[in-house]
């Protein structure tokens, strides 16, 4: 049965994260987040306190980066000044310059220290499938998993999409250890159909894609 | 005048070495790489004329100032000499200037002495915009307004160089980043008042090849 748009809603984490995002359009977000109960939202890390007062008492997560190539512990600043404010779900990025020099124990470790950081709040760990082959993300997963993570998330959106093979290939490699986050140039909902056939329980798209996508999903 | 870069989230340990050993064969200002690799390059240097340069924030300089003072300390505890940050361009856009000169401050402050740059984003800015992140910049006390991150697909124009330069006066040096390929390019910078620049380390080698060969 395919998703429609208040389904879609519900696996949607709505983001706001373009260097030149405003206030404004924070509080754009957050009124259609709670209109339509999005997931969760992920905005502009300076309004934190202002969507935190926004999603207060609603159903709405409250999403929290959590940086990629720094120390650790640096990373695990950033949950916790997250913490601080109220947010209840934490993306970092793996450390792709130790992935990518083989460091993979340090790969581990890194996500370890957010795991212990944030506790029982949902972490999850984006890959940066675009960069990787398809053995690479096979080994990535597996090392998202082995850190600890509850979802092992796709792309920042920065360096191309996410494509229905990387999907194939996260899935496969997964298992259904892990849940599954794509995120990074889903536009159409056609391609959000085949990634909830591949296992995807939930998306990372822009709020205005998301809403399109809504839409699309309740008129077919 | 070269702050060697290379930041991409692909580059290896490997990388880093081949860095330093370009940075001895060459002198540069100083390297930066990504932020786990600053011990590694600082060590790499270490009694050579060129210093390890260090980032201390994401590249839409969003997190609160703090967290940015914490890392750009943190960096120096590591070894880095030089700290290059971003101004925080949400506040920015939303026209919450007294915020954007606060979060530059409160980095200042954390380094002391040490030289801090920080970034503008000159590919998202417009002309006006550009004067008045310069003036913001030089307000919170940064050594240094450098034009870009390098991670906008567009690159930073003489133009854009010529704005700052009007705008700061003096009153701060100017790093020239973000794109810049050719030795007219630099040429024409350091006529605006450029005292650095920074460049992947692969164009800037080209960028020296060609000074030596004129």
């Amino acid at each position: 049965m395919p998703v429609n748009g208040t389904q879609f809603a519900h696996m949607l984490d709505g983001t706001l994260i373009h260097s030149t995002s405003t206030l404004e359009q924070t509080r754009e977000l957050l009124d259609y987040a709670k209109k339509y109960h999005f997931h969760c939202v992920f905005g502009p890390r300076p309004f934190y306190p202002v969507i935190a007062e926004a999603l207060r008492g609603t159903d709405v997560h409250f999403g929290c980066g959590c940086g990629d190539n720094q120390p650790s512990y640096i990373k695990a600043e950033y949950a916790k000044n997250g913490l601080s404010l109220g947010c209840n779900e934490f993306d970092m990025v793996i450390n792709l310059p130790y992935f990518k020099s083989g460091m993979y124990r340090e790969v581990v470790e890194d996500i370890r220290v957010l795991r212990d950081t944030v506790g029982d709040h949902i972490l999850k760990c984006i890959i940066e499938t675009p960069l990787l082959s398809d053995e690479e993300i096979e080994k990535a997963v597996e090392l998202t998993i082995e850190g600890g993570a509850d979802f092992v998330k796709t792309a920042v959106g920065r360096d191309g999409p996410t494509t229905v093979h990387h999907i194939e290939v996260v899935s496969r490699a997964a298992k259904g250890r892990i849940q599954i986050k794509a995120s990074g140039g889903i536009r159409d909902l056609e391609t959000v159909d085949q990634m909830i056939e591949l296992g995807v329980t939930r998306f990372g798209v822009s709020y205005q894609s998301g809403l399109a996508i809504m839409q699309a999903a309740d008129n077919r | 005048m070269l702050d060697a870069t290379q930041i991409g989230s692909c580059c290896t340990k490997d990388d880093m070495e081949k860095l330093i050993a370009l940075a001895h064969e060459h002198h540069f200002f100083s390297v930066i790489g990504p932020r786990c690799f600053v011990p590694l390059l600082a060590a790499g240097v270490r009694g050579s004329d060129t210093i390890a340069g260090s980032g201390c924030c994401t590249d839409t300089g969003c997190e609160p100032g703090y967290l940015k003072a914490h890392a750009a300390l943190d960096s120096l505890r590591l070894g880095a000499g030089e700290i290059d940050m971003v101004m925080n361009l949400h506040y920015f856009k939303s026209g919450m200037y007294q915020e954007v000169v606060e979060d530059i401050r409160a980095v200042k402050e954390a380094v002391g002495d040490h030289v801090l740059k920080c970034i503008i984003e000159v590919p998202l800015l417009d002309d006006g915009e550009i004067k008045t992140a310069a003036e913001l910049v030089v307000e919170g006390g940064a050594d240094f307004v450098k034009t870009a991150t390098g991670t906008i697909p567009q690159p930073t124009t003489v133009h854009q160089v010529e704005l700052i330069a009007k705008a700061v006066r003096g009153r701060a040096q100017i790093k020239a980043a973000g794109g810049i390929r050719t030795l007219q390019t630099v040429e024409e910078m350091i006529g605006l008042g450029v005292t650095r620049f920074g460049v992947s380390v692969g164009s800037a080698l080209k960028i020296m090849e060609a000074a030596d060969a004129r």
